[in-house]
């Protein structure tokens, strides 16, 4: 019987490269357990707009949505929610980058998730002990009028237009 | 495409910062958290783009014992080839590796890494083995480099040589050395004559034997002789205007990726099998391609002539015919042989021409065995017709007094009919 000649590619342990963007539908997932419904859907639908076209950013979309969403529930330190989605906001970044430029045609070596999961982790490690930190520090109660924060935020935005700028510029 | 930093740090940038205002307006420290860690991700990543792209550089490994498909007396092998990948900057690198020209493979790889591309090589002559082109990531996706020139490896492949063990020679043999036997007296053949000595003949050749039982008076001596052994002049001449596989749904689609020998596979078997078997007999072989006049080697006989044989048939390839334009020359009183599969006229037309002009011909159907499955009606009576054609064809080959040899039969049918055609030459 005639057969096809297919040449075989010997990389170590290869993985189909769709893994990155199927791992974006499926973490976005959680947000069924992390924010209320009409948000996790929306999450949902916009992780399968990243997973079908990864250039839509709809990765970053489900960050927002997870990160937003946090805000329907009051910050506790003893509440779970809060730690998985500052481990699933982070990870959707990394899932994200990693689905836009891998050929989904092709395989891809397992071990070139390693580094971004490491570097995953070694961020992970130092936020979450903030976290703790954050939400067991009780708020100080403002004594203005918030003026002060008023300028804080004047302030922030003006960095935030330079940050943008400066991303925005392409550069080599 | 020149490399770019990519949408990837300005989304991870913008998000982060987004949390972070509506964290701050809120009072909501969490969000704030996960805001800033969006954007210590960004940053612990930002690098300048590489103006390079990845180092991609190709070798070709020696095979294994076990990579061989089986037969010995077949060209099927894997080439191994190692492609190492080097790009200390990149956490990924895109590969774009292509195999024989037409098949594909994608593969996301580290920075500096060494993979092994096993590819199969069943046909004869030169082919492209890998071609591989690469463009790398940084981490986390924020920059990509532009696409690395493609770097390929090409690989000749050389035919199997078959057993020739009769060997067609012209009716007239001109040489003066070789393994044929000549129709002329002289040294080295086989027995004559005994006849009576005469002036001129060498005493060396003076049969004492028969002497003693026919001479009739003292003095009277007879001497053996024998037939000269002499070299032929061999043209070998390759149709490769066509490549056709066995398969003749494949003649529809024209499919370089099976399996299946094509035309090309077997001329090439063919004419390097006659050629080292016509040198090993001494003769003067030359070789002439019909779509490529510079590529004719011509005639001679040596180790160094035979390297250039397999050179020049190795690297035979389809190209467009130049029969009407030339016709290749051949030396006055040679065998031609012609390789073809005798699918349009042109070949016939050749044929004839050398055999008007004296040569004895052999035409070789370098067609492959058949196999008609998974034809279509339609596709089933156009190979009919084709078919019906060519048996037409060398049926016109044997009316112009050529002999015809397919050579894809069982060595014992090849051998059996070049047994029939070594013999004919006397009778001719």
């Amino acid at each position: 019987m005639t057969r096809r000649l297919r040449a075989q590619v010997r990389a170590g342990t290869l993985v189909p490269a769709l893994v990155p963007r199927v791992a974006v539908v499926a973490v976005s997932c959680l947000a069924f357990a992390l924010v209320p419904l009409p948000a996790a859907l929306v999450a949902v639908a916009l992780s399968v707009a990243a997973a079908l076209v990864p250039t839509s950013l709809g990765a970053w979309g489900v960050a927002l949505v997870i990160g937003a969403g946090q805000l329907a529930h009051p910050a506790s330190v003893g509440d779970w929610r809060i730690y998985a989605a500052l481990a699933v906001v982070h990870l959707l970044h990394v899932l994200g980058g990693f689905a836009m430029f891998v050929d989904p045609r092709g395989m891809m070596q397992l071990r070139t998730l390693r580094r971004p999961l490491q570097r995953w982790l070694w961020i992970q490690l130092p936020a979450q002990a903030l976290l703790v930190v954050v939400l067991a520090v009780p708020r100080p109660a403002l004594e203005s009028d918030g003026g002060v924060l008023a300028v804080v935020a004047g302030v922030c935005l003006c960095a935030v237009a330079a940050i943008v700028v400066r991303l925005a510029t392409p550069r080599r | 495409m020149d490399g770019a930093r990519t949408p990837v740090a300005l989304a991870g940038a913008v998000s982060g910062i987004l949390m972070f205002i509506v964290s701050l307006f809120l009072g909501r420290g969490d969000v704030a958290v996960m805001g800033a860690v969006l954007l210590v991700a960004v940053a612990v990543v930002w690098r300048r783009v590489p103006e390079r792209p990845p180092r991609v550089a190709l070798t070709r490994l020696p095979a294994q014992p076990d990579d061989a498909d089986g037969a010995a007396a077949s060209p099927s092998a894997t080439a191994r080839v190692r492609v190492e990948v080097d790009d200390a900057d990149a956490e990924v690198v895109r590969l774009e590796i292509t195999a024989l020209g037409q098949d594909v493979h994608r593969v996301a790889v580290g920075g500096r890494t060494s993979l092994e591309v096993r590819v199969p090589v069943v046909h004869s002559g030169i082919h492209d083995l890998t071609a591989v082109t690469g463009r790398s990531i940084g981490a986390d996706g924020v920059w990509l480099s532009r696409s690395s020139a493609s770097e390929g490896l090409r690989a000749a492949t050389n035919p199997v040589a078959r057993s020739v063990p009769f060997l067609p020679v012209p009716r007239a043999l001109a040489g003066m050395s070789g393994a044929h036997e000549a129709t002329r007296a002289g040294d080295g053949g086989e027995f004559l004559e005994i006849r009576p000595f005469v002036a001129g003949d060498g005493l060396r050749r003076i049969d004492w034997k028969a002497t003693a039982r026919v001479a009739r008076r003292p003095g009277e001596l007879f001497v053996r002789r024998t037939y000269a052994t002499s070299d032929a002049a061999i043209a070998i001449v390759i149709d490769d205007g066509d490549d056709l596989a066995g398969l003749t749904g494949d003649w529809f689609t024209a499919d370089p990726g099976l399996d299946a020998p094509r035309s090309l596979d077997v001329a090439r078997e063919a004419a390097w099998s006659l050629a080292g078997a016509y040198l090993d007999a001494g003769d003067q072989v030359s070789l002439h391609l019909l779509s490529r006049a510079g590529r004719t080697v011509p005639r001679g006989s040596g180790i160094r002539h035979r390297e250039r044989l397999r050179a020049a048939i190795v690297a035979v390839e389809a190209g467009r015919r130049l029969t009407r334009e030339r016709t290749p020359r051949v030396v006055p009183g040679a065998l031609v042989v012609v390789l073809s599969t005798f699918l349009d006229d042109d070949m016939v037309t050749l044929v004839e021409l050398w055999r008007a002009a004296g040569h004895r011909v052999l035409a070789v159907d370098t067609l492959p065995r058949l196999r008609t499955e998974r034809l279509t009606p339609e596709m089933a009576a156009a190979a009919r017709i084709v078919l019906g054609e060519r048996a037409d064809r060398l049926r016109a080959v044997t009316s112009a007094g050529a002999d015809v040899l397919v050579w894809d039969a069982a060595p014992g049918e090849r051998a059996a009919a070049l047994r029939g055609f070594a013999r004919a030459r006397r009778r001719r």
